[in-house]
């Protein structure tokens, strides 16, 4: 029971902000200091007061001593002088004694200051009625008999005031045994109060040490992890302080922060590894790009120059009316300008498959309609992108590798279809064919330039797969299908269609 | 700032620290404090019962009866021993006694006393002074007005006195007759000489019980013209110092020195034992003397002095009281109450000399 009630008090200690907490340590530790000051100082206070009640009986006795004095004086005044004023003056005094000795004990008991007390009580009665008798006689003018008394009354005034004196010696040394013990108390008192403020001053300062050290504990931790994360290590750990006060709300917040700023870099690190590898992507294209540029422009070389030339003889064919002529030279340059302008760009598979068209009817006027051309294309993929100057060299690639030099008639077929949200173009021959190791070369770019680059006019299949590859960033851009030597090949291109 | 932080090194241990210790940080001071607190109001609070204990004014306890007793201020010694027995005797029956010159400043009386005892309207008085009529009609307005007196060593006969307590003169007187007879076996003169020393204030009448006894004792053993001659010097006690000087010049004049001296207090004996010594007269001057204290003892054994007369101190002292006590019980009371004595002799001096080393080496 006790157990939990002290966890609940921890959880609610936990929970309560720093102010709260240096509040009520400090409040806590100030009432328990005040309260120790105000119970020493009433206890101080106290014996201060007795210190100076010690003294009073000796005041007493003194007042004492002096009303018995004045009853003295007054009765001696009334015997001198008989006025009345001296009679009322007697009456006074004798009052005034009679109101002090009723203090004063009567009983017998076994302290001797008591019994003096007592003794001088009983003697100043006897006294008193010897001054009345001595007063009555004087009244009545006997003049012997109130001498006599007053004879009397002197000698006991006498014997009383020394007994008064003797009293107040005594309770004078009584009191200063009094006096002495209550000054070695109240010093006594006064080490003691010292002794436990300064051990109380002293736990409260290791307490509020301790305390505030506790509290700023986690702060340094957060400050060496915040330090550790400006160096740039985020496997930084910082403990739960188990609070829910301020400490632990920036804690709880700082561990966030470099949760979410480990995110945030592992993003852009991933960003940065994408951009770079496309950056990487780019500029192996332009490199290719160059050295495609490079292959027509060794290979034709000026084609401004040669696409002019060629539609001057167009305008000069057509002035001759040379018809056929006029195409064939038109064609010609369709197909140069096209190399020219797409060189750098995208093209589309219309543009492509017009170019192949172009290509295919120079070489049948170059070879007399040796090649048997047909093409099967799905209008609806004619828009689709795809890098330029891509089917050209494979068609020349099957002219002059496929159906070149064999027996029979060679036949090149143009498809292109659209499936699986991919579309296809494929380049059929029925020519020479090839063995698989050949097409694993090709495909895997293990094939030798040279072997491909006689008799093309430039571009080789290997730098068409590595554009197509670049361009849709994925591997499988081209299938090779043949049968085997003599058996006809297939080239098969796949681009995903973005529109 | 960052610096400062990189070099502030934390020690791992308190890295790895339950992070709770705030809390218990906390209780654990209050605690500690909280208990210093309480303990030093304990402290404090005994300091001040402590205080309380002794300072403030106790409820003494109430008693019957308030008697006074009054000596002269001579033989202190022999007095106290006398008023321990009072004292000790009124404890017992509810009585506080008053030892009047003892609670008054400034030198007083004996009659003095006696005239502040009777204005203080005690019980009783014990006193032990002189026989004049002032005295006597001090003790007869005390007794007029109710107070039991009781007079002590010596008596005042012609008082209303209820009660004398002391050693009976003529027995006195016998006994130191018996001790001046041992004291001048064997005879080396004719006619010796025995200086009988008494106090001024020694009524008439005891004076005379004695030396009859003294003479009846001697009488008994020696024929007329053998009767030593006997001289009773009274030495004044008003006077300080007087007996010093007294007996002083006694022993100044050589050719008439005594063969006994017989001092009937213990100031006398004291006094003539240091002027025997110092004028070598030891042996020469025996001295019968008035036991008060141990020193007399070794003196006896010495036999500086020959032997001395002990009187019941303690027992006279609560003689009186009882004697009070009767008397305001009963109405009545003996008017006589003897006190015992016995003779200290050389034998007798080194029994109690060897009694009380034993007694002393059993007390350590």
């Amino acid at each position: 029971m006790k157990r939990q009630k002290t966890k609940a008090l921890e959880t609610r200690w936990n929970n309560a902000s720093m102010q709260m907490k240096l509040t009520i340590s400090f409040t806590f530790t100030l009432v328990i200091i005040l309260v120790m000051n105000i119970f020493m100082y009433m206890n101080v206070n106290t014996l201060t007061a007795r210190v100076e009640a010690v003294y009073a009986s000796n005041v007493n006795l003194n007042e004492l001593s002096e009303a018995l004095a004045k009853v003295q004086e007054a009765t001696k005044n009334y015997l001198d002088t008989k006025s009345s004023d001296a009679l009322n003056a007697y009456y006074r005094a004798d009052q005034d004694y009679r109101n002090l000795l009723s203090d004063l004990n009567t009983g017998t008991t076994n302290n001797q200051l008591e019994i003096m007390e007592k003794n001088i009580r009983a003697q100043s009665e006897t006294y008193l009625e010897t001054v009345y008798e001595t007063i009555q006689a004087k009244r009545g003018r006997n003049v012997e008999k109130y001498k006599t008394h007053y004879d009397d009354a002197t000698v006991i005034y006498q014997d009383i005031q020394n007994c008064i004196y003797s009293l107040n010696n005594e309770q004078f040394k009584s009191n200063s045994m009094t006096y002495t013990l209550l000054l070695s108390s109240l010093r006594y008192m006064e080490v003691i109060s010292t002794i436990i403020l300064i051990s109380i001053g002293c736990i409260n300062l290791i307490m509020i040490f301790m305390l505030t050290r506790s509290m700023t504990k986690p702060l340094m931790k957060l400050s060496i992890a915040a330090n550790e994360v400006a160096a740039g290590n985020f496997d930084v750990e910082i403990t739960d302080t188990g609070t829910s006060d301020e400490i632990g709300v920036v804690s709880k917040a700082f561990q966030k922060m470099v949760a979410s700023i480990q995110t945030y870099i592992l993003e852009i690190r991933n960003s940065m590894e994408r951009e770079s590898e496309l950056k990487q992507k780019e500029l192996t294209m332009t490199n290719r790009m160059r050295e495609a540029e490079l292959m027509t422009l060794q290979a034709q070389i000026n084609p401004h120059f040669l696409f002019n030339t060629l539609n001057a003889g167009a305008q000069l064919a057509m002035m001759e009316g040379a018809d056929k002529t006029t195409e064939f030279i038109e064609n010609m340059a369709d197909f140069f300008r096209y190399n020219i302008k797409k060189m750098n760009q995208d093209a589309t598979i219309e543009e492509e498959v017009r170019l192949v068209d172009n290509y295919i009817y120079i070489l049948n006027v170059r070879f007399t309609g040796e090649i048997h051309y047909s093409k099967d294309v799905d209008e609806s993929i004619l828009d689709v992108k795809i890098p330029s100057m891509i089917l050209q060299p494979i068609v020349e690639n099957a002219v002059n590798y496929g159906i070149r030099n064999i027996d029979w008639e060679g036949h090149i077929e143009l498809n292109v279809y659209c499936k699986d949200g991919f579309a296809y173009i494929s380049i059929w021959d029925n020519g020479a064919g090839m063995t698989q190791e050949k097409i694993y070369q090709i495909l895997h770019g293990e094939l030798k330039q040279v072997d491909l680059k006689s008799n093309s006019n430039g571009i080789g299949m290997g730098n068409v797969i590595e554009r197509l590859k670049l361009y849709t960033g994925r591997e499988d851009v081209m299938e090779i299908k043949s049968e085997g030597l003599g058996k006809g090949t297939e080239f098969i291109i796949k681009v995903p269609i973005h529109r | 700032m960052s610096d400062y932080i990189e070099k502030t090194n934390i020690p791992e241990e308190t890295k790895t620290r339950a992070p709770k210790t705030a809390f218990h940080i906390m209780l654990t001071g209050l605690t500690v404090m909280v208990l210093v607190a309480v303990l030093s109001a304990i402290i404090f609070s005994i300091i001040m019962l402590r205080f309380n204990g002794t300072s403030e004014t106790k409820s003494y306890e109430k008693l019957d009866k308030h008697y006074v007793f009054i000596t002269d201020d001579t033989e202190k010694e022999f007095w106290d021993q006398v008023y321990a027995g009072a004292q000790e005797q009124a404890e017992l029956t509810n009585v506080y006694v008053e030892r009047l010159a003892d609670n008054l400043s400034g030198e007083y009386s004996t009659k003095e006393l006696l005239r502040v005892a009777i204005n203080s309207s005690v019980d009783g008085i014990i006193f032990c002074g002189n026989d004049d009529k002032e005295t006597v009609e001090l003790i007869d307005k005390a007794v007029e007005n109710g107070i039991f007196v009781v007079t002590l060593r010596q008596d005042i006969d012609d008082s209303d006195r209820q009660c004398f307590v002391g050693m009976n003169s003529y027995d006195l007187g016998i006994e130191y007759g018996k001790q001046i007879l041992k004291a001048l076996q064997p005879r080396t003169k004719l006619k010796h000489k025995i200086c009988i020393l008494m106090e001024e204030t020694t009524t008439e009448s005891r004076q005379n019980i004695i030396m009859l006894a003294i003479q009846e004792v001697l009488s008994a053993q020696w024929e007329e013209s053998l009767m030593p001659e006997i001289e009773i010097k009274k030495i004044r006690m008003d006077d300080a110092f007087s007996a010093e000087e007294a007996i002083r010049d006694v022993f100044m004049d050589e050719d008439n020195l005594p063969d006994v001296m017989v001092c009937m207090n213990s100031i006398y004996t004291q006094c003539t034992y240091q002027a025997a010594v110092d004028y070598n007269q030891v042996g020469d001057v025996k001295i019968i003397g008035y036991y008060s204290t141990d020193d007399m003892l070794e003196a006896i054994q010495k036999q500086i002095v020959y032997s001395a007369i002990r009187v019941e101190t303690e027992e006279m002292g609560r003689s009186c009281i009882k004697a009070l006590k009767e008397y305001e019980e009963t109405g009545y009371t003996n008017s006589y109450v003897p006190v015992n004595t016995m003779v200290i002799g050389k034998s007798e001096a080194g029994r109690m000399l060897n009694e009380k080393a034993e007694n002393e080496g059993a007390g350590n």
